[in-house]
C-alpha cells in the first residue's frame, strides 16, 4: 500500500510552518549562491555576442526570469486545480503565495525585455508582437489572481474564484511558447532546443544554465517565505500559532 | 575577465547603462520580494502575540 502519510501531513499548516522554517536557509543560500555565480559569470566572463554586444547579457536575467514566470504559472494553476477538487486550504495558501512572485519575475522579463529592445531593435514596446503580448496578458494574470483573492478578503468565495482564474488562464501559456512560432515577431525564436542542437554559443550557454536553477531557487523561496504569511494569516486563532507567536515575538 | 578594466566593464562598449539598469531594477525587485514577507511574517505574530495578550486579560 502506498505511504499517503506525507500528503495528509501537506495539509497541515503546523507541519507545513516547522517545514518551511527548516529548509528556508538551506533554499535562501543556495539561491544566492547559485545567483552571484551566474550573474557575475554572464556579466564580466562571457565573450560578447558578435552581433549585438555586450547588450546581450541582458539575456542571464531575462530568459530566466521568463521561464520560471511561466513554470510558476503551471504550479500555481495546479494548486488552484488542487483547491478546487479536495478544498484543501493549503493548497489556497500555495496559490496565493507564488501569485506575487510569478507577478514580479513576469515583470522582471517584460522590463528587461523592454531595455534589451531599445538598442537591438530600436523600440522599448510593440503592440504588435505576440510574444509581447502575450507576456503581457500572463503580467495581468498574476495581477488579477492576487486581486480577486484579497477582493474577497481571502474568504471562500475569493478562493475559488482566484482558482478558477488561474485555471482558466493556463490557456495562455502555450501562446507564449509558441507565440514566435505562429506569428511574425519582432521576438527572435527560442535558442535552446529540447529536441535539437541549440543555436547558442557553449560559453555564453554555461551561465544561462546555472542562472536558470538560481531562478528557480529564488522562486521557491520567495513562495516559501509568502507561505509563512499565510499560515499566520489563517492560523491567527489557532493555539498552537498563538502558542509560538508568544514564543517568536 | 572579459574586460580590460573595472571602466571597460562598467561602459560595456557604449551599452553599460542598459545592461546595470536591467540587473540593477531586477536584483532590488527580488530581493524586496523576499524581504517584504519577512517582515510581513513577523508583523504578524507581532499581532497574534499582541492580541492573545489582550485576550486573556
Amino acid at each position: 500500500m502506498p505511504n499517503w502519510q506525507w500528503f495528509h501531513r501537506l495539509g497541515s499548516p503546523k507541519w507545513l510552518l516547522i517545514t518551511l522554517d527548516r529548509w528556508l536557509p538551506w533554499v535562501l543560500g543556495l539561491a544566492f549562491l547559485t545567483l552571484l555565480l551566474s550573474l557575475i559569470w554572464g556579466l564580466a566572463f562571457t565573450p560578447p555576442d558578435y552581433k549585438q554586444g555586450d547588450v546581450f547579457r541582458i539575456i542571464y536575467i531575462h530568459v530566466p526570469a521568463a521561464v520560471v514566470a511561466l513554470a510558476a504559472y503551471y504550479a500555481m494553476a495546479i494548486a488552484g486545480a488542487i483547491a478546487i477538487i479536495w478544498r484543501m486550504k493549503v493548497a489556497d495558501m500555495a496559490l496565493r503565495s507564488i501569485a506575487p512572485v510569478g507577478a514580479v519575475l513576469t515583470f522582471i522579463a517584460l522590463f528587461t525585455g523592454a531595455i534589451w529592445g531599445k538598442p537591438t531593435w530600436g523600440t522599448y514596446w510593440i503592440w504588435q508582437d505576440a510574444r509581447l503580448t502575450s507576456m503581457l496578458i500572463l503580467f495581468f494574470l498574476y495581477l488579477g489572481i492576487i486581486a480577486l483573492y484579497d477582493a474577497f478578503n481571502g474568504s471562500a468565495s475569493g478562493q475559488r474564484a482566484a482558482a478558477i482564474m488561474s485555471l482558466v488562464g493556463t490557456v495562455n501559456i502555450p501562446i507564449i511558447y509558441k507565440s514566435v512560432d505562429w506569428w511574425s515577431s519582432l521576438h527572435q525564436p527560442a535558442s535552446i532546443k529540447f529536441t535539437e542542437e541549440s543555436t547558442i554559443a557553449l560559453e555564453m550557454f554555461q551561465p544561462l544554465m546555472v542562472a536558470i536553477p538560481g531562478f528557480y531557487l529564488f522562486c521557491l523561496a520567495a513562495v516559501m517565505l509568502n507561505m509563512k504569511v499565510q499560515i499566520a494569516r489563517h492560523g491567527r486563532n489557532n493555539s498552537w500559532m498563538i502558542e509560538r507567536a508568544k514564543i517568536d515575538s | 575577465m572579459y574586460f580590460d578594466s573595472i571602466q571597460a566593464l562598467w561602459s560595456m562598449g557604449g551599452h553599460g547603462s542598459y545592461v546595470w539598469i536591467a540587473y540593477g531594477v531586477s536584483l532590488s525587485i527580488m530581493l524586496w520580494s523576499l524581504i517584504s514577507p519577512l517582515k510581513a511574517y513577523r508583523k504578524q505574530l507581532k499581532n497574534i502575540a499582541i492580541y492573545a495578550e489582550n485576550e486573556s486579560d
